[in-house]
C-alpha cells in the first residue's frame, strides 16, 4: 500500500473512490478534500449530471442506471479504483457497505475497504448469529427464538411461551424488511408464509426468528467507534423513533426519553456489543426501549449511518474523517474521556414523495431550489437547482440538521429552516410533513414512540395557509404567466388562460420588469 | 381594466381579478375577498409579495399545464384557466364542474383498482393501487364524488401523468 508521509508524519491516503451516490457520496467528498485527499467519484447513466460528479477530482462511469448493473457491480467498481489509482474505496451507506464479499475483494485488489473488517460485517449481518452473540457477550435482548425457526408448528411453541403479540424476522434482512407483526393467532400461518417467501425473494435467504413485540417501542440507538487497535468507545445515543414504514424521517441527539444512567448503561453495553465483534470504524448498536426504560438490542449496522449528522453535532467530531483516519491505520483520534454531549441536534429527512397522496415517491426534475441557512443550519445535500431526480435510486434527496442549546432551541431551528427550505417543480418532497411533525404537541413533548406517524398523521392535516397565502400563491402564477405572454417570443407556449387578458398586452409593465436589476 | 383568471389549487376553484392601481401597486380581488397587494419581481421567476404588512416570498416555474409555486408554506401547485374561454365553451374546460382527474404520479404498473364507474367515493379514499420505485402506492381520491371514469384495469403499465380515474 501506498502512503503518503504527510508534514504531521500521519500516513494518510493520497486518492479515495466512493462507491456510492447522493448526499453521502458529497459527505464523503467534504470530509476527503478537508484531509487533503483526492477523491474519485463513480457513477451511473442516469447520473452522469449528478452532485456528487460535479464535486468529485474525478469521475468513473461504472454502467446502466440499474444499481446492480452499475453501483452494485463489483468489476466495475474496482476497475475505476484501479484505473484512477485509488488507494482505499468507501462505500458510504446502502449498496456495498455491509457486503463482507465486497471488503475481501477490494482487500484482495490491493486497496483498503473504509469500513470494519469483513468478518465483523458476516457476524453481524446473520441476525440469529448476531442474537447468539450478543447474548453471550452480556447484550440484553428482545425475548424471542433462540435460532431459526422453519415451521408453522416451531413458531407456536414459541409464540405460546413468549406470548403474542410477536414479530417475524428474516434471519438476513435490516433495515426495516422482511418483517411482520402478528397480534393474533389466527394471523400467524399467513405471515409464517410471507416472511419466508419474502425473506428468500429478497435476501435469498429464507430462514427467519421471532421475537417478543416490543409495546410503545422507541428506536434508540448508540454510537461506536473503535480502530484496529482495538481502541473502543461510543459517541452517545440518537432516538430515531419518529418512522414510517419502518424508515427514519426524523432523528435527534440526544434522546428525550432516556434518562442519564441508562445513557450510561447503554453506551457500556454497546462498547461491549462492537468489541464482541473485533470492530474497527464507525458502527451503530441499535436498541428497542420500552416504556418501562428496558432497553434491547436489535441489530448492529456495521457502516456510517444517515443520520450521523446528530451525533456529529453534538459531540464536534467529524465521523467520517474520523473513519478514514482510522482505515490509515491511525488511532481513534478521540478517547471516551473527550467525548461529550453539547446542545441538541436534530434532524430531518427530506424525501422525494407527496405526503398528501399517501407518500407516493415524487421524483423529477428541481426547478426551484433553495437551501436554508443561518444559525445553527447544516444542509447534507446530493441535489442541485435544475437536477434531476430519478426513479432509479432512493427518494432522499437532502437531509437538513440543526443545533440549539437545548431541544427547544433545535426545534425552533428546524421549523425556521423548513420555512426556509424551498423545492419546487416537477418534483414534490415531505418538507410540510416534517413541519406537522415538529410542530406536533407529542413530538414537543417528547413522548412518542414509532407508532407516532400511524397513529397521528392525517394527510388533510397540512394545511396550506390562509386567503391571503393562496392568493398570493395564484397572483404570483398569474403574473408569471402573464410576462409570458408579453414576451413575444414566448407567445407560443403562453397559456390559454392569457388570451382573454390579449388586449391588454401592454399591461403591468412594472412588473415585467426584474426589479432586483434596477436598485 | 381588470384582468381575471380563474385558477385551481388544492382542488378548488378561485377567481381572481388584478387591476393595476400604480406602479408595483394591484388590486386582487380574490373570490370574495378584496386585497391591496404590492408586487416586487425580484428574480427571473421571483416575487416578493406585499399584502398588507404580510410579506411572501414566492418562486414559481411552469410544470406542465400547472404554475408551482414555492413559498415559506411549501410548494403548491396552481392551474390556471381561461376565464373568457369557459364562459364560452363551459363543457370543455379542463377542470370544469369541479371534475377531479387522478393522474399516475410516475411510471409504474396498475396493481389493483379499487372502484367501479358510478361508485360514491369520499375524499382522500383510494381508488388505484401503482407498483412505482418498488413500492405499492395507493393513489387516493383528491374529492368526494361519483367515480364517472375509469381509464386502466390491473396489470397495465402507466405513463406518468397517464389519466387513471375521472371523479365527478
Amino acid at each position: 500500500m501506498k502512503y503518503r508521509l504527510g508534514k504531521s508524519k500521519t500516513l494518510m491516503f493520497k486518492r479515495i473512490l466512493i462507491a456510492n451516490r447522493g448526499e453521502i457520496a458529497v459527505r464523503v467528498i467534504r470530509a476527503c478534500r478537508e484531509l487533503g485527499i483526492e477523491s474519485v467519484a463513480v457513477f451511473s447513466e442516469a447520473d452522469r449530471a449528478a452532485m456528487h460528479v460535479r464535486e468529485a477530482d474525478y469521475a468513473v462511469a461504472v454502467g446502466p442506471p440499474p444499481a446492480r448493473e452499475s453501483y452494485l457491480n463489483i468489476e466495475r467498481i474496482l476497475e475505476a479504483a484501479k484505473a484512477t489509482g485509488a488507494e482505499a474505496i468507501h462505500p458510504g451507506y446502502g449498496f456495498f457497505s455491509e457486503n463482507a464479499g465486497f471488503a475481501r475483494a477490494v482487500a484482495a485488489a490491493g486497496m483498503v475497504f473504509i469500513g470494519p473488517p469483513p468478518a465483523a460485517i458476516e457476524k453481524m449481518g446473520d441476525k440469529v448469529e448476531a442474537r447468539k452473540l450478543m447474548a453471550a457477550a452480556g447484550v440484553p435482548l428482545v425475548p424471542g427464538s433462540p435460532g431459526t425457526l422453519e415451521t408453522e408448528e416451531e413458531v407456536h411453541t414459541i409464540a405460546k411461551k413468549i406470548g403474542l403479540p410477536i414479530m417475524l424476522k428474516a434471519a438476513a434482512g435490516g433495515g426495516g424488511k422482511g418483517m411482520r407483526l402478528v397480534e393474533h393467532e389466527k394471523d400467524l400461518a399467513s405471515a409464517v408464509r410471507t416472511v419466508a417467501s419474502e425473506a428468500k425473494s429478497s435476501f435469498g435467504d429464507g430462514r427467519f426468528y421471532v421475537e417478543k413485540f416490543v409495546k410503545h417501542p422507541r428506536h434508540i440507538e448508540v454510537q461506536v467507534f473503535a480502530d484496529s487497535k482495538g481502541e473502543t468507545v461510543h459517541l452517545f445515543e440518537r432516538e430515531c423513533s419518529i418512522q414510517r414504514r419502518h424508515q427514519k424521517v426524523v432523528e435527534e441527539s440526544p434522546s428525550p426519553f432516556i434518562t442519564p444512567e441508562m445513557r450510561r448503561a447503554m453506551g457500556e453495553v454497546a462498547v461491549k456489543a462492537a468489541r464482541a465483534v473485533g470492530y474497527a470504524g464507525a458502527g451503530t448498536i441499535e436498541f428497542l426501549a420500552d416504556a418501562d426504560h428496558n432497553y434491547y438490542f436489535i441489530e448492529m449496522n456495521t457502516r456510517i449511518q444517515v443520520e450521523h449528522p446528530v451525533t456529529e453535532l453534538v459531540t464536534g467530531v467529524d465521523l467520517v474523517k474520523a473513519q478514514i483516519q482510522v482505515a490509515a491505520g491511525m488511532p481513534l483520534p478521540f478517547k471516551q474521556s473527550d467525548l461529550a454531549q453539547r446542545g441538541w441536534a436534530i434532524e430531518c429527512r427530506i424525501y422525494a414523495e407527496d405526503p398528501v397522496a399517501g407518500f407516493v415517491p415524487a421524483p423529477g426534475r428541481i426547478d426551484i431550489l433553495r437551501f436554508p441557512d443561518g444559525p445553527g443550519v447544516r444542509v447534507d445535500a446530493g441535489v442541485y437547482e435544475g437536477a434531476e431526480v430519478s426513479l432509479y435510486y432512493d427518494p432522499m434527496i437532502a437531509k437538513l440538521a440543526t443545533w440549539g442549546r437545548d431541544r427547544g432551541e433545535a426545534i425552533d431551528r428546524m421549523r425556521r429552516a423548513l420555512s426556509e427550505f424551498k423545492v419546487g417543480g416537477e418534483i414534490m418532497t415531505n418538507i410540510e410533513f416534517h413541519r406537522w411533525i415538529i410542530e406536533h404537541p407529542r413530538f414537543l413533548a417528547g413522548d412518542f414512540d414509532t407508532q407516532f406517524i400511524d397513529q397521528e398523521y392525517r394527510s388533510e392535516a397540512l394545511t396550506r395557509g390562509d386567503d391571503a397565502a393562496r392568493m398570493a400563491a395564484v397572483l404570483a402564477a398569474a403574473v408569471t404567466a402573464q410576462i409570458n405572454h408579453n414576451h413575444a417570443a414566448a407567445a407560443q407556449a403562453a397559456p390559454a388562460a392569457v388570451s382573454a387578458n390579449a388586449h391588454r398586452v401592454s399591461a403591468w409593465k412594472t412588473l415585467g420588469r426584474l426589479d432586483m436589476l434596477r436598485r | 381594466m381588470p384582468m381575471r383568471f380563474v385558477a385551481t389549487l388544492d382542488g378548488a376553484e378561485h377567481q381572481l381579478e388584478v387591476e393595476e392601481l400604480a406602479a408595483h401597486a394591484l388590486r386582487v380581488k380574490f373570490g370574495e375577498r378584496q386585497f391591496d397587494v404590492d408586487v416586487h419581481r425580484v428574480g427571473r421567476w421571483s416575487y416578493s409579495i406585499l399584502v398588507g404588512n404580510r410579506s411572501f416570498d414566492l418562486d414559481v416555474v411552469r410544470e406542465g399545464e400547472d404554475i408551482v409555486v414555492a413559498s415559506r408554506g411549501g410548494a403548491t401547485r396552481v392551474t390556471l384557466v381561461d376565464a373568457a374561454r369557459r364562459s364560452r365553451h363551459p363543457g370543455s374546460r379542463p377542470h370544469a364542474g369541479g371534475k377531479a382527474e387522478l393522474k399516475a404520479m410516475m411510471p409504474g404498473r396498475v396493481v389493483n383498482v379499487l372502484v367501479n364507474v358510478g361508485d360514491e367515493v369520499a375524499a382522500h379514499q383510494g381508488l388505484v393501487v401503482v407498483e412505482a420505485m418498488k413500492m405499492e402506492n395507493e393513489l387516493k381520491s383528491l374529492k368526494a364524488g361519483k367515480v364517472l371514469e375509469v381509464k386502466v384495469k390491473p396489470g397495465q403499465t402507466v405513463e406518468k401523468g397517464e389519466l387513471l380515474v375521472v371523479v365527478e
